[in-house]
């Protein structure tokens, strides 16, 4: 006999269903450069409080470097501050805007609303976390460029050539 | 080889759900086609497909490695300088591969001519392996086909077997790209054998794949990825931000990133070089001209192209037939024209399946057209003897 005698699944017809972690829907957001640009679109109050939340968020995921070069040759020229803590100094990018979650509703810790940083040669800003945003309005994300960030990591440097061309043969 | 009319099971829908077969119907045109099927002699299986089929890989295996003893080979088959190491470093270190799928135009008679491997990218997986697997277990049951029907596919089997012999026993990851359902479904389907074979798996969306700032690649939560299946072309990652950082990074990559050599249809002409008047080989040439007219008797493809795209067929006579696609610019191969058989105004390529280094199953394509492309249809196949 030249088949298997009997097959099965294991994951698949519920893992499909779910279709997995691509199957997650982008997160309808917002780029402003400050909350005076944001209140020209929606409520002042949250305009604010989305800010401080990203303000926050700027503390403590901000990439830190311990040389200004090195900031600048990832956020460009002109584009870093020192920042000085107990027990040392760094160097930060400065917060060029914030991303909010349409899901932010105001409160602390709801990861809905991140920094945005320049990138050195690139017009667009980024999230700490790698999520990268072109202009200011409305925008779709991923899930994750609200997910919070230990460390400076970037993301989307693969998959960008299927959206013109098919990938399989 | 016939292709036999046959019954549709009313409750296909029905069974492409409960099995997490999401593309059998893609943009309202049928695509598992279970009207018809091709029915084989066991000895048309064995002699003609099966044994060409092994035989056609170790050709190929053998080619690689003289392929990768000269520098030079790479450049002609176009690999950015950048990678050469990377990629011959991948084959010397016999990073481990999963699965193939060599395309042979074939009528049932005289030898399966090699159109070409999808050494890197193979789809059509879950079709063959698994949902046509199930076709027949469904049509010995009805009634439809006699009990010892047979089929040429132990594929699924031994996807598993591979699986368990390369397990890493560290999480491997599987990747596809965000929107693409076809290519999700066949992922999973992939990582469903895993499983069974008894890995850690986990899915992730190939653009969420993070580098982190020792140049590593990372998943979701920051944990680093050690090993990663992913259904994405070499060459389009060579092109991508995170290039650099492949050969930085300690990832290990399945296919292997040596598997864009044998997915270059540049290859097809080494291969003919070394075996020339193999009875399974079309004569193929590296072109020096891809602007020039397509010579009477020749179809010139690009290097590297997917699913028909960009293909030019002269079987002479007048019959030239051009298929466009996103892929022009390339470098170009001319191969002898040898057409697909005609079934009825229906043309089928078989592609016959490679896992680790056994042939293992055929699954079979139809077109309407002399070209295969992505509007083919999936047509089952059995064996009586």
């Amino acid at each position: 006999m030249k088949h298997s005698k009997t097959l099965k699944l294991a994951i698949l017809p519920a893992a499909i269903l779910l279709l997995a972690a691509c199957g997650e829907t982008d997160i309808e957001s917002s780029v402003y450069n400050n909350p005076q640009e944001c209140s020209e679109n929606m409520d002042a109050a949250i305009c604010n409080e989305a800010f401080k939340e990203a303000q926050i968020a700027n503390a403590t995921e901000a990439p830190k470097y311990s040389t200004v070069k090195q900031c600048e040759i990832e956020h460009g020229v002109g584009k870093c501050e020192q920042n000085a803590q107990s027990g040392g100094s760094f160097f930060m990018p400065m917060m060029m805007g914030y991303l909010m979650s349409s899901a932010f509703r105001g409160g602390a810790g709801g990861n809905n609303s991140k920094a945005l940083y320049s990138r050195a040669g690139s017009s667009n800003l980024s999230t700490a976390g790698g999520t990268s945003v072109s202009g200011t309005g409305k925008t779709k994300v991923s899930p994750s460029a609200f997910k919070s960030t230990p460390a400076t990591v970037n993301r989307s440097g693969f998959g960008q050539s299927a959206k013109a061309k098919s990938t399989g043969g | 080889m016939q292709r036999i009319s046959s019954k549709v099971r009313p409750n296909l829908d029905q069974v492409a759900k409960e099995n997490g077969f999401e593309f059998h119907v893609i943009d309202n045109e049928t695509y598992w086609d279970e009207s018809h099927y091709y029915q084989f002699t066991l000895n048309q299986i064995e002699n003609d497909i099966e044994d060409p089929t092994a035989e056609i890989h170790a050709m190929a295996m053998d080619c690689a490695a003289e392929v990768f003893k000269d520098e030079q080979h790479l450049q002609t088959l176009g690999l950015p300088f950048a990678y050469w190491d990377y990629v011959a470093n991948s084959f010397k270190q016999k990073e481990p591969f999963l699965y193939g799928r060599i395309d042979l135009a074939y009528n049932g008679t005289g030898p399966a001519k090699l159109y070409e491997f999808n050494y890197d990218t193979p789809t059509s997986l879950y079709e063959a392996a698994y949902f046509q697997w199930l076709w027949l277990e469904d049509a010995k049951k009805s009634g439809l086909l006699a009990e010892n029907t047979d089929q040429y596919n132990l594929i699924q089997e031994k996807l598993i077997e591979r699986f368990a012999s390369i397990n890493p026993d560290k999480t491997m990851y599987f990747a596809s790209t965000r929107g693409h359902n076809e290519d999700i479904g066949t992922t999973e389907y992939i990582r469903d054998c895993a499983t069974q074979a008894g890995l850690t798996t986990q899915f992730i969306c190939l653009e969420d794949i993070g580098l982190d700032q020792s140049d590593q690649f990372i998943d979701l939560d920051y944990q680093q990825i050690n090993h990663i299946f992913k259904l994405y072309p070499w060459e389009f990652m060579f092109e991508e931000e995170f290039a650099s950082f492949l050969p930085l990074s300690n990832t290990r990559w399945i296919e292997p990133s040596w598997k864009w050599v044998l997915s270059n249809k540049g290859f097809l002409a080494f291969l003919w070089h070394k075996n020339k008047g193999h009875p399974n080989l079309l004569e193929t040439h590296i072109e020096d001209n891809s602007q020039s007219q397509v010579a009477s008797g020749w179809v010139r493809k690009q290097f590297l192209s997917r699913e028909g795209a960009n293909i030019t067929l002269n079987a002479g006579s007048g019959k030239y037939l051009v298929a466009d696609g996103p892929y022009a610019g390339n470098k170009t191969i001319r191969q002898a024209c040898h057409l697909l058989p005609d079934f009825d105004g229906n043309f089928p390529v078989i592609g016959s399946w490679v896992v680790g280094d056994e042939a293992v199953g055929i699954g079979i394509r139809e077109d309407l057209t002399l070209i295969t492309q992505d509007t083919s249809r999936f047509v089952p196949h059995c064996i009586i003897d």
